[in-house]
């Protein structure tokens, strides 16, 4: 797929655990897993939000366009 | 479970029964020889003037549309089976409803062919005769392709479940 996600990426950046994430952004972990895994096929403008205001970061730190 | 898919479900089953009686009773009266023609409607046909030959090649073609009919409807009822567990949409489903929709057709067809062949053999006016019949094929054909379209609605619904599903 065209775009990643580098949402691992981040929260190594912010040593946050994925379950705390899951937690605190309201979604279940095995849906984060998901979304880590780049097999989400969209995410929720609300769902970015959370995860932005989460990690304190832009969208453009966990989504990332490479071409295939 | 919705009431209509149960009343459909109970309908179905208690057709697939007598339907099956019947299709038993049928062949038990024909292979005993109870199941004839009286001969004054009798004509030579594919097989000459011999009565058994000819009655059993439309007995052949009237099995097979009974097994085919009874198979579709088995699938029929397959597929409510995953409703009562809530799956309305997966793969399985759109595979024994595109089955299920060939066999209806299937069974129209064999059907259409098995009247002509009947009403030839066994009948003083074929075409007055063959006409009923013939209407019961069509609306059976109809239902075969109805299946289908049922079908192909549920390839995108199962599409549009995948993407919901993955949206996080």
């Amino acid at each position: 797929m065209a775009i990643i996600v580098n949402l691992d990426v981040m929260l190594a950046k912010r040593k946050m655990k994925s379950k705390e994430l899951a937690e605190i952004i309201g979604i279940t972990t095995a849906n984060l897993s998901i979304l880590k895994s780049g097999k989400a096929k969209a995410i929720r403008f609300s769902t970015l939000e959370a995860i932005c205001k989460a990690l304190d970061c832009q969208p453009s730190d966990i989504l990332e366009y490479v071409e295939d | 479970m919705k009431t209509s898919i149960k009343t459909f479900r109970v309908i179905l089953l208690v057709f697939i029964c007598f339907y099956s009686m019947a299709v038993v009773y049928f062949a038990f009266a024909a292979f005993s020889g109870q199941y004839f023609t009286p001969e004054k409607l009798y004509r030579t046909s594919f097989f000459g003037d011999l009565i058994k030959p000819n009655f059993y090649a439309y007995y052949v073609f009237n099995l097979l549309t009974d097994i085919f009919l009874i198979y579709s409807l088995l699938q029929l009822l397959k597929i409510t089976d995953f409703f009562k567990e809530q799956n309305y949409f997966t793969p399985k489903i759109i595979r024994l409803l595109k089955s299920s929709g060939r066999n209806f057709i299937a069974t129209a067809l064999i059907g259409v062919l098995g009247t002509i062949l009947y009403n030839y053999m066994f009948t003083e006016h074929p075409l007055e005769r063959m006409f009923m019949p013939f209407i019961h094929h069509f609306m059976i054909l109809i239902l075969g392709l109805g299946i289908l379209v049922i079908e192909e609605i549920q390839k995108r619904a199962l599409h549009i479940k995948s993407e919901n599903d993955l949206t996080i």
